[in-house]
């Protein structure tokens, strides 16, 4: 096949995705706008001007984003804007109906989201730049972490140091923090992996590296015991512990590296429960959340959300016509149950199958993607966005014990946002270059599925 | 690294089954209980928006009926009959939630159980969807002359259609007017709920289905129905005083220590302790629980607006204790029941050995008076044969003719009924089980009045004029 040939399919392969996204992207916008509709006309029996201005505010940026996508990554997958754009448009008319005071911030840090987005394709023309920024992204990450811990900036909501406050506008900087870890890490366990696999001895069936290499998995075991401790921040310390977990078990096919993992954050969670409170009242609030003595303060919220997803049944009440308003915080970490019983079953079960979607085609990513960087950096990326949201989705069905994080794409709150469509355009600029690869780098290896108009034109070429 | 990649998806993606399936579980299988937790307060406001039905009584009075206001829980329950029907409405309060027949048709009560039509999706669009009258077989006429013919005398009259099992007056003195507890105001409910339940005489509780008393002479109708099962009655008991019994020195004495015996129809009629007691001891303590229990002791009435449970004595315990066994044949020792059971005890008797659900639901209809459910008799227990039934039927008339029961006797009506006299800690608890007419049984009446001495003279006459009115209403 000449690379003429080659170059003129692959024009060909990416038209039909861009094609597709368009396609997909407009259910979006039409699911997002029959969202915000039903809102107002649960709320006032009519549609104001200002709802025609979002419309086509909303439109807008589909199109931009579709244009960047275009422009910037044409080769890309066509499933990750309009899933995540399907997300963040009905998180924005949950959040919308529940706050409406809080609608325009939403709205603007959508903006700056898809602008971030935007940029940081721009930017990541190709990835691979990143992992010549390995340190800065360590050092990024451990301070963004840590930074609310610092005087002045440092500020607490509900009993927990994740906020740092500049002036008017507040942060949570642990959002940001989980991207340049995961870089860091994809780009550290990238260089040692092989030293890391190296079995040195064997414990029954399982291979054990030199007790040394246990080293990076104490030190950030001892970051999450910081962020544990310090931050009460138990949602995050988890977070970056499983994600370094996952990543660190990719990298080097080494079980024992997990089974080490969990036996030392099970010791952390356990040192934790016997020292804190809050951590004590968060696990009975979990075992015994409708008891009587705690269900009017501690575990209101929890109690309310569950009868929250009860009362919206299987099909919900219809948007604006629950009561979602009676769960505290119903906009940020608790937006889960809010869309569960106002879309019931079949909404939220919908919002669970989108994150399916989102993460698999992350792991799909990572999977199709040519270099070993790229493939930790997409697939920690999509364990990053996976745990984040089973975290938060778990803890308000009561599935596993409650920790505030948000729900990626759909939580009221800047950080959030501004940081999911950040990762979101790494995994389009690592899925842009999987078959196009920039000029001097061949494909490492095949991609496992080609289109059928692909294989025809090779069994010809062949013949 | 792509085999561990996937082992990291697959992961991820069960991680999101296993919400998926919580999500289940919350939103579907367990949704039911969490809606009905008693601290969600969704479901109150829910209710409190929707018009809730009307009950009614069989004889078309309301019973209970919504009105509209102006304050922010738009209707406001009101109780037109009073403390005459209020321990079988029961009440509707926003802080004490609800009892009795608002609580067991909450849902008919609500409109959740209306089929899901084109039309009725159209109304809950409009919010138009009012909830459902329920109208219950309580018939008011026999309900009130059970009040005034009960009197200010603690105690409890239950009158029920043998046939059916519908209950057609339930009343229990003292009662309550529910009003005060459905009220908006939260203060006078608090206050009121105080009231009540500082009432030592404990007007809150039905003493006709949810009280248990020890039954006394009514219960020989169980202790005879075994001895026939098991043919275990002699032709005749010697005429005693007192019975003298193995390991104690306290013999069992007859009514008034009076001599008392002969065949089974006298010892019935004059309600012989003597013969009874020593019927119990032939027929043993695990025959004579089987049958108690045949007849609905130890068991879960299957009563909608929920009954106590009656109880007969573990037949172990008879095995050291064979007095206990001779003093449960006469309704005494440990057997205690609810005047219900003891008028079901009555319906078996009257309907040919079974006995039918007892019921007070009997049609739920939507807005428009199209009927959306009905309660269809279902039979509960069959304690004994037609035959034993029959036998039972004539000892029990015998009571009426010539025994203790003449009280009840009603000009033209053939009546079957049994006294009870049942001793306790005060003075002795008045009983009276009858029903009529033998030929063709319309209703079964149990009376009971606490403290008040014997049961042909104080409860007696009450079931009387009960059936006097039913069976004779133009007389």
């Amino acid at each position: 096949m000449t690379s003429k040939k080659r170059r003129t399919k692959q024009k060909d392969s990416s038209r039909a995705k861009r094609r597709t996204e368009a396609l997909l992207l407009f259910v979006a916008y039409v699911l997002t706008v029959a969202c915000h509709l039903l809102v107002e006309l649960a709320q006032d029996d009519k549609i104001s001007k200002d709802t025609y201005i979002l419309v086509g505010v909303m439109a807008v940026c589909f199109l931009v984003a579709h244009i960047a996508m275009r422009r910037l990554a044409p080769n890309a997958s066509p499933i990750f804007l309009p899933v995540a754009g399907l997300l963040a448009g009905i998180g924005f008319a949950m959040v919308s109906r529940l706050t409406p005071a809080q609608s325009a911030t939403q709205g603007m840090w959508l903006i700056v989201g898809i602008s971030a987005f935007c940029i940081t394709l721009f930017l990541l023309r190709d990835y691979r730049i990143l992992d010549r920024y390995r340190y800065i992204a360590m050092a990024c990450g451990v301070v963004l972490l840590l930074l609310p811990l610092a005087p002045v900036i440092g500020h607490a909501v509900n009993g927990s140091n994740l906020w740092i406050k500049l002036g008017p506008l507040t942060f949570q900087p642990g959002e940001l923090a989980k991207i340049c870890l995961v870089i860091f890490f994809a780009s550290y366990l990238n260089e040692k992996r092989e030293l890391l696999a190296i079995p040195t001895r064997k414990l029954g069936p399982i291979a054990v590296p030199d007790i040394k290499y246990f080293g990076p998995l104490l030190s950030i075991w001892g970051l999450s015991l910081i962020v544990m401790f310090l931050e009460k921040d138990l949602g995050s310390s988890l977070l970056v512990f499983s994600i370094f977990l996952a990543m660190l078990y990719i990298a080097t096919a080494r079980i024992i590296y997990v089974l080490v993992g969990l036996a030392l954050i099970s010791f952390g969670a356990s040192f934790a429960y016997s020292v804190f409170g809050h951590v004590q009242k968060r696990v009975s609030g979990w075992l015994d959340t409708f008891n009587p003595a705690t269900i009017h303060d501690q575990t209101f919220q929890l109690a309310q959300a569950l009868f929250a997803f009860a009362g919206g049944g299987i099909f919900g009440t219809g948007l604006g016509l629950g009561r979602p308003e009676l769960i505290p915080a119903a906009a940020t970490d608790f937006i889960f149950a809010a869309i569960g019983e106002e879309l019931g079953f079949i909404g939220v079960a919908a919002i669970v199958l989108l994150f399916v979607i989102l993460v698999g085609s992350g792991f799909r990513t990572g999977l199709r993607c040519s270099d070993q960087f790229g493939k930790l950096l997409a697939a920690g990326l999509a364990a990053a966005l996976g745990f984040q949201a089973f975290i938060i989705m778990g803890g308000v069905t009561r599935l596993i014990p409650l920790t505030g994080i948000t729900l990626p794409f759909m939580s009221y709150g800047g950080s959030s946002i501004f940081s999911n469509f950040i990762i979101l355009a790494i995994f389009v600029a690592i899925s842009d270059q999987q078959i196009s690869g920039p000029r001097g780098v061949g494909l490492g290896r095949k991609p496992r599925m080609l289109n059928i108009g692909e294989k025809v034109a090779k069994v010809g070429a062949t013949a | 690294m792509n085999r561990q990649i996937r082992k990291v998806g697959i992961f991820i993606v069960l991680l999101f089954v296993l919400l998926l399936g919580n999500l289940t579980w919350v939103q579907y299988i367990n949704a039911d209980s969490l809606n009905n937790n008693k601290f969600n307060g969704r479901l109150l406001l829910k209710e409190y928006q929707t018009e809730r039905g009307s009950i009614v009584s069989a004889d078309g009075a309301t019973l209970a009926k919504s009105i509209a206001t102006d304050d922010k829980l738009k209707y406001l329950r009101t109780y037109p009959q009073g403390a005459l029907t209020g321990q079988i409405t029961g009440y509707y309060s926003f802080i004490y939630g609800s009892d009795y027949a608002e609580r067991a048709f909450n849902r008919e009560l609500l409109g959740s159980e209306t089929p899901v039509t084109y039309s009725s999706i159209l109304q809950r669009l409009e919010g138009e969807l009012a909830g459902n009258d329920t109208t219950l077989t309580i018939d008011t006429r026999l309900q009130k002359i059970a009040a005034d013919a009960l009197g200010e005398r603690k105690g409890a009259v239950i009158a029920l259609n043998p046939k059916t099992g519908a209950v057609l007056a339930s009343y229990s003195y003292p009662s309550f007017d529910p009003s005060a507890l459905s009220s908006h105001d939260a203060k006078g409910i608090r206050q009121s709920w105080q009231e009540l339940h500082a009432d030592p005489s404990k007007p809150l509780l039905a003493r006709a289905f949810r009280e248990r008393y020890p039954p006394g002479s009514t219960f020989k109708i169980v202790t005879a129905s075994a001895a026939l099962t098991h043919n275990k009655v002699k032709g005749s008991y010697p005429e005693l005083t007192a019975l003298q019994l193995p390991n104690t020195k306290r013999p069992l004495k007859n009514t008034g220590s009076e001599l008392c015996g002969g065949d089974l129809t006298d010892s019935f009629a004059h309600s012989c302790n003597t013969t009874f007691a020593q019927m119990a001891m032939d027929v043993g303590g695990t025959d004579m629980a089987t049958m108690a229990e045949a007849f609905g002791f130890n068991a879960k009435v299957p009563f909608d607006l929920g009954a106590a449970r009656s109880i007969y004595p573990n037949p172990a315990e008879f095995k050291r204790n064979i007095p206990g066994l001779a003093q449960s044949g006469i309704g005494q020792f440990d057997v205690a029941a609810t005047p219900l059971e003891m008028a079901l005890v009555g319906s078996a008797v009257a309907n040919k050995g079974v006995i039918m659900e007892p019921h007070v639901a009997d049609t739920v209809r939507d807005r428009k008076g199209n009927v959306v459910k009905t309660f269809t008799p279902k039979p509960w227990k069959q304690p004994i044969t037609p035959e034993i039934a029959d036998q039972i039927a004539q000892l029990m008339e015998a009571v009426v003719d010539s025994g203790t029961g003449r009280n009840a006797q009603i000009d033209g009506i053939r009546i079957a009924g049994k006294t009870g006299t049942s001793q306790n800690q005060g003075e002795d608890h008045a009983s009276f089980v009858a029903f009529g007419p033998i030929e063709d049984p319309q209703i079964v009446v149990y009376v009971i009045v606490e403290n008040a001495g014997f049961g042909s003279r104080e409860a007696a006459p009450v079931a009387k004029t009960l059936m006097e009115a039913a069976l004779k209403p133009n007389g």
